[in-house]
């Protein structure tokens, strides 16, 4: 199976890889699996209390290279977001812009779990 | 439904005998031969193929312990299409911190370090063996819903894990 250029692309420079303070009260992180293929992802957000936006995202991931890809899209698309835009990004928009094969899609689910997981561990914090 | 068991007259489990089950199949191979249909109609004869086919996929199947136990969860809706497997978090973590190790072998190799990794990954599997060894080597049938499914399930997404990551691991070179 070939990869698309764009999905190449993230995966040999992918953005955003690290980690930011899981104890920070104003960073969400979700941490999520792909058992069947040995996947995971973890990604965290760092919301600004301000303006109510997503100010910083880093991801790290152990799996396939679209799995890379998919959540190093995914923290470039956070950037500037504010939870309620962050929620609405769905998988197949990931799916259409890295042009994910179908035996790949489920990459795509798991970097979207990730990113409500992520918002949702933030909003638990500050509730 | 027709599952893999039934084509060789067997109940659904865990454990099976694979002495019985390969002399099954060697009965199997030389019954849906299709050396004995030539005179059969083309109906016949594709159906007897199908069988063939059958007969080595499902013995293919069940008689890998790895693919049988996915077979059965498949089989009773706890694997495959439609289904979310969840995994505790804290093995995810775990699994995090373990394939963080190895990808700062992998830049920076450290015998010793691999070494101790890979020793980790066999603790690992081996602590998880024993714990589905109950399960895992049960004769009585499965029935939809039994609650051994769910144990066998959580085995099996985990055992995945780590035997990924030990195909990582063989793959480290020094």
């Amino acid at each position: 199976m070939a990869y698309s250029e764009k999905v190449i692309e993230h995966f040999k420079h992918p953005k955003n890889v690290g980690t930011l303070d899981k104890s920070s009260k104003n960073v969400g992180t979700g941490l999520v699996g792909a058992p069947e293929c040995g996947d995971v992802m973890r990604l965290q957000i760092e919301v600004d209390e301000a303006t109510g936006k997503i100010n910083d995202a880093k991801f790290k991931t152990f799996g396939c290279g679209s799995a890379i890809a998919s959540s190093s899209l995914a923290t470039e698309w956070l950037k500037g977001k504010t939870l309620d835009q962050a929620e609405a990004i769905d998988n197949m928009d990931i799916v259409e812009e890295l042009a994910l094969p179908p035996v790949k899609i489920h990459c795509s689910v798991l970097a979207e779990d990730a990113i409500k997981s992520a918002i949702a561990d933030y909003k638990e914090k500050n509730k | 439904m027709d599952n893999y068991f039934d084509f060789f007259g067997l109940e659904i489990t865990f454990s099976i005998d694979k002495a019985s089950l390969k002399k099954q199949y060697f009965v199997n191979t030389k019954a849906y031969h299709p050396d004995r249909y030539i005179n059969a109609s083309p109906k016949e004869q594709l159906a007897v193929l199908q069988k063939s086919t059958l007969n080595n996929t499902a013995y293919k199947t069940l008689k890998d312990d790895q693919k049988r136990l996915a077979y059965i969860l498949t089989y009773f809706g706890k694997l495959g299409e439609g289904t979310t497997p969840e995994i505790p978090q804290s093995f995810l973590m775990e699994m995090m911190d373990i394939n963080e190790e190895v990808m700062e072998l992998q830049m920076d190799y450290d015998g010793a370090k691999h070494h101790q990794i890979q020793e980790e990954a066999n603790k690992i599997i081996s602590e998880l063996d024993d714990e589905a060894k109950i399960i895992l080597s049960s004769e009585d049938p499965i029935e939809s819903g039994d609650p051994r499914l769910d144990e066998a399930l959580a085995y099996y997404l985990k055992s995945k894990y780590i035997r990924r990551l030990q195909e990582n691991l063989d793959k480290i070179e020094s």
